[in-house]
């Protein structure tokens, strides 16, 4: 039960969203409300301030034959729709009122499906908070997460010469993934990123594997070097024995559907 | 801050980070969506905003300001059945209940959006994110499907709700 309400400001344009976020000191977003909604009535996230983002306010999305740019509060269900493989599976993870509630500019906050996909897109992401507005790789941006608040405004995606994805969850359910692994063949080779590693732990980029595919290796002995690559954890979905065992298998099969799809 | 619910405008105190599933269960007193995980797992407090299926629990109703809230007292009462509702009696999809105003809502949505016939595969997808506890779903996914299809019992079998009413 949520004892004392924050102080709440509403966006409904970028230009307030930026105003809103400032230098994101003390600023909690909330866009979908997937994510804040629970913890702040749970009282285990208290903000002290709120920025409600309102679909419009950084809804624009440009859908380019050769780049696709989807600003922060597009949903899920709207990038599954536009973008290529591997993001448009990743995007594809959630339940469909999830997709349809969750925003892009959460999930990539909270090391979710998007981020492996992003990262082996080499996906560039804009974003405004101390200093002004900033555009860098989305490798840069997850480095510096969580030392600096930053405020999502669009992100950027070359569309590649062919994509895919693989995940590891349960059946049944759309229940939260144990292990993701994205591949995507660009114009300066094949890219490899892996997510779920453990609970809220960012996704990371395999160049062992991509060295070993640019000497060439097969996709199988490849997939062998992501041990190099990973530093997985225990937790309620998987034990790090269990993901570092099963995530070679993962990328083969991911290498294999790359090859097949090229 | 007004929302629209079952197409009645009310005025909402609650704060503006209060989930809509409290605003509808304590503050206008709709029942019909359930509060069960609360952290947007089970899919029990699905409601309809705007026609599309959502989370109540997730949802602050700050986000809801003049939007179209549709529960589950909206789609029928027990003399005028929704054709989702009436499925579900028939083919005798609910058992606890619990999730049942979710699985309707949603499915309601997915037939209005997608038409019908509705293929099975396509109910499983779009009801993926509901738990049932108890019916092991089969006889829900047939449920959702004779709807599509516009499929009444009828005199063929008796409905649950027929059952219920000999045993009381």
């Amino acid at each position: 039960m949520l004892l004392s309400q924050p102080e709440v400001t509403v966006a409904r344009t970028a230009a307030e969203a930026i105003e809103g976020f400032g230098d994101g000191t003390d600023v909690t977003v909330v866009a979908g409300g997937t994510i804040v909604t629970p913890l702040v009535w749970n009282g285990r996230l208290r903000p002290g301030r709120a920025l409600l983002l309102a679909p419009s306010a950084l809804g624009g999305l440009d859908d380019g034959e050769t780049a696709l740019t989807v600003g922060a509060t597009v949903s899920l269900a709207r990038l599954a729709e536009v973008a290529p493989e591997p993001l448009a599976s990743a995007a594809g993870i959630p339940d469909p009122e999830i997709r349809g509630q969750a925003t892009v500019g959460g999930n990539l906050h909270v090391a979710g499906d998007l981020q492996p996909a992003l990262l082996a897109l080499g996906a560039r992401v804009r974003s405004a908070g101390a200093g002004g507005e900033r555009v860098e790789p989305v490798a840069d941006y997850l480095a510096r997460l969580r030392g600096e608040p930053r405020l999502v405004l669009s992100l950027e995606v070359e569309r590649p010469r062919a994509g895919a994805w693989v995940e590891q969850r349960r059946r049944h359910s759309h229940t939260a993934t144990v292990l993701t692994v994205a591949v995507a063949r660009r114009q300066d080779g094949v890219h490899v990123a892996v997510g779920s590693l453990g609970e809220l732990r960012p996704a990371v980029t395999c160049p062992s594997v991509e060295r070993a595919l640019a000497a060439g290796a097969s996709p199988r002995e490849a997939a062998d070097a992501v041990a190099d690559d990973v530093d997985a954890e225990d937790d309620s979905l998987a034990s790090a024995w269990y993901r570092k065992r099963v995530l070679p298998v993962l990328v083969a099969r991911a290498l294999a559907r790359l090859e097949e799809g090229a | 801050m007004r929302i629209v619910v079952n197409g009645r405008e009310h005025a909402v105190e609650a704060g503006p980070l209060t989930p809509l599933l409290q605003v509808l269960r304590e503050e206008l007193g709709l029942v019909g969506a359930k509060a069960g995980c609360q952290h947007g797992s089970c899919g029990t407090c699905t409601v309809l905003v705007g026609g599309e299926p959502r989370r109540a629990c997730l949802l602050p109703v700050a986000a809801l300001d003049g939007a179209s809230v549709t529960t589950a007292e909206r789609l029928g009462d027990p003399e005028h059945l929704s054709d989702v509702q009436a499925a579900f009696d028939e083919h005798y999809a609910a058992q606890c209940g619990f999730c049942t105003p979710g699985m309707m809502l949603a499915a309601t949505a997915l037939i209005e959006r997608e038409g019908g016939p509705l293929t099975r595969e396509l109910v499983v997808e779009a009801l993926g994110g509901h738990y049932c506890r108890c019916t092991g779903y089969v006889k829900i996914v047939d449920a959702v499907i004779a709807a599509s299809r516009g499929e009444r019992l009828g005199a063929m079998a008796p409905s649950a709700l027929e059952i219920r009413g000999a045993g009381s």
